[in-house]
């Protein structure tokens, strides 16, 4: 899987870009890519750029709420870029929005 | 010794008069008869008072005042592209001779000319616009055949009020598909469609015959087993013989009777006919498979059946040929040809066969199917590997059955989809091949929502959905995050069979 792993946008923020939809075929991929993304360093902060995803299924969610619960239990946070309508509405009904912050394309909250 | 060359007249046209004599004698020593223009502006005076059928070739020089050669001929072909034409050059104007090619000239002579050349040349041109002449004329008997097939099937249909939608396209301007609806008295009809082997129109005179005769037999008192026996034989004794199959004919009839509330159908060679229910929810009205009339002696059983709410609908192969190559559903393909028969035009890929389809309404008098199915597909868990590529065929079946179906909507929908196929190839069908899902998408028009259901034929399991939600989203539970997404992502969520049948709705959204 291409993605833009273990780019630091701040100097405690790391920011993964996922490049395609979420879902039972790519929830691996996905995986080993976070994984690689946030090993090492210290970064307070994951972002999750979601742009490219035109659907995140149940396993799809399962792993960024793996991931979320992973952050916490380093006492870090993770950020959801998701632009689309589709997916935000996903991540409201689920209640993962309340376990991470949810921006728009632009960074603003949703 | 003149050849008999009386249905081609020739224009000549030279400005040099000794040439004009010289093509004039030879060409009239073959039999042809000929008129001479000594310009390009006399040449068009001809053709324009006597029209250019009159003339079965022109042949006129390159180099004339005012107006040279190739520009009368590239006229001339403008008027009338049937009408082959010479162009004579001076000897080795090899340029002018490829231009003249481009434009559309049939052939050319050199100047000075032998004789045979132009003799040869001749023949050649007026051979060609015979030709030409000919499938021209065919192309507009076929145009007349298409337009008096569409004609009839118009008319069929309407005797049927809104209970019958047909749908037809030949894959030639006329085809070998056809249907017709035989009013037998007493509010009792019969739906006859038939795809006669071929599709041209050879194909559309043999559906013609072989539905008249039908016709015949209906009017007389047959029923449908007595009409199909009828054609079968009458394929096998006169068409067939010696182990040969010239003609085959695969058919469709049902019989309803509007009264009684009651249907037959039978079938022969055509795909499966399908019946949906009031939702929408589609399945095939048999199992078996059945052969075209004019094969063998066998015939399939006739089904009996009485009116419920819902369609029956049948097609010809070309349909479901025409879907495959899409890769998308028959069912979504149907839908839009029915709402708009000029989508095939519209298609990446065209038709390879005729096709026609209908759609009969059977629900009781003053009540119409709420749902019209689109997808209606069963899986094993195998099909677990390929959610990909069935993800793209739901998309596809509904881009097109619902061309303006809003990104919001379809998103929804493909979610749901494919949560509630892998749910029940997981959970359903186990690891037991004869375990089928069943995914079935339909779109009610009247609430304007997309009307899914998944099902599978395992055991199924129950649990509390609603006490496991309020978990999950405290605790982030993964468990069962499928069930919430369909739950959440549609109206009307139902979980029924214990467990293994799940029905929701989904508001279709349109783009303008």
């Amino acid at each position: 899987m291409n993605s833009t792993a273990g780019t630091p946008i701040a100097s405690k923020s790391v920011t993964w870009v996922s490049p395609g939809d979420i879902t039972t075929s790519t929830e691996s991929a996905v995986s080993a890519a976070l994984e690689r993304a946030t090993q090492g360093g210290h970064w307070d902060t994951l972002e999750i750029d979601l742009r490219a995803a035109r659907l995140v299924d149940s396993k799809g969610l399962n792993v960024i709420v793996s991931v979320i619960r992973k952050a916490g239990e380093r006492g870090c946070r993770v950020r959801l870029v998701a632009p689309q309508t589709s997916v935000r509405r996903i991540l409201a009904f689920t209640r993962i929005d309340r376990h991470a912050e949810v921006v728009d394309a632009g960074g603003r909250p949703v | 010794m003149p050849r008999d060359h009386s249905a081609g007249r020739l224009l000549v046209v030279d400005d040099d008069s000794a040439t004009l004599r010289i093509c004039d004698t030879l060409l009239r020593k073959e039999g042809y008869r000929v008129a001479v223009a000594c310009s390009a502006a006399e040449a068009r005076h001809i053709v324009a008072v006597e029209g250019t059928a009159a003339f079965a070739a022109v042949l006129s020089d390159f180099r004339m005042p005012t107006e040279d050669g190739l520009s009368l001929l590239s006229h001339l072909r403008s008027i009338d592209p049937s009408l082959s034409t010479i162009l004579m050059t001076a000897e080795g104007e090899k340029d002018l001779v490829a231009q003249a090619m481009r434009e559309g000239v049939n052939s050319y002579v050199d100047k000075p000319f032998a004789p045979k050349a132009v003799r040869d040349a001749v023949l050649a041109a007026v051979a060609a616009t015979h030709r030409q002449r000919q499938l021209r004329h065919d192309a507009s008997s076929a145009r007349a055949v298409a337009a008096t097939q569409r004609l009839l099937l118009g008319r069929e249909a309407a005797k049927l009020g809104g209970r019958l939608r047909l749908s037809s396209r030949a894959h030639a301007r006329a085809g070998g598909d056809f249907a017709s609806v035989f009013g037998l008295g007493d509010d009792r009809f019969v739906v006859f469609v038939t795809d006669v082997s071929g599709h041209d129109l050879r194909a559309a005179y043999h559906s013609v015959y072989l539905q008249g005769v039908a016709r015949g037999l209906l009017a007389e008192g047959a029923d449908l087993v007595q009409v199909f026996t009828h054609l079968n034989r009458l394929l096998l004794d006169e068409w067939n013989t010696r182990g040969r199959i010239e003609l085959s004919l695969a058919a469709c009839a049902v019989a309803i009777d509007l009264r009684a509330q009651t249907s037959q159908l039978i079938n022969c060679g055509l795909p499966c006919p399908r019946f949906s229910n009031n939702e929408g929810w589609s399945d095939v009205t048999s199992e078996n498979g059945s052969s075209p009339l004019g094969w063998f002696d066998e015939l399939p059983v006739m089904v009996s059946r009485p009116f419920a709410h819902g369609r029956l609908q049948f097609w010809s192969d070309g349909l479901d040929d025409l879907a495959e190559r899409l890769g998308v559903s028959p069912l979504a393909l149907n839908h839009r040809l029915q709402d708009e028969p000029s989508v095939l035009d519209l298609l990446p890929i065209s038709a390879a066969d005729d096709i026609i389809a209908a759609s009969l309404d059977l629900s009781p008098s003053g009540s119409s199917p709420a749902g019209f199915p689109l997808i209606a597909e069963s899986y094993s868990k195998p099909a677990r590997d390929r959610i990909d590529d069935i993800q793209r065929y739901y998309e596809h079946s509904l881009r097109l059955a619902l061309p303006t179906l809003a990104e919001t909507t379809m998103v929804d929908a493909l979610l749901c989809l494919r949560e509630g196929l892998l749910n029940a190839l997981d959970h359903g069908c186990g690891d037991d091949p004869a375990v089928l899902a069943t995914v079935q998408v339909a779109f009610a028009p009247a609430s304007q929502s997309l009307l899914l259901c998944i099902s599978d034929t395992g055991a199924g399991h129950q649990f509390d959905l609603g006490n496991h939600e309020v978990a999950a989203a405290c605790d982030l539970l993964t468990s069962h995050r499928g069930l919430i997404m369909m739950k959440n992502l549609s109206q009307n969520f139902t979980i029924t069979s214990g467990g293994s049948r799940v029905t929701m709705e989904i508001p279709v959204a349109l783009e303008s």
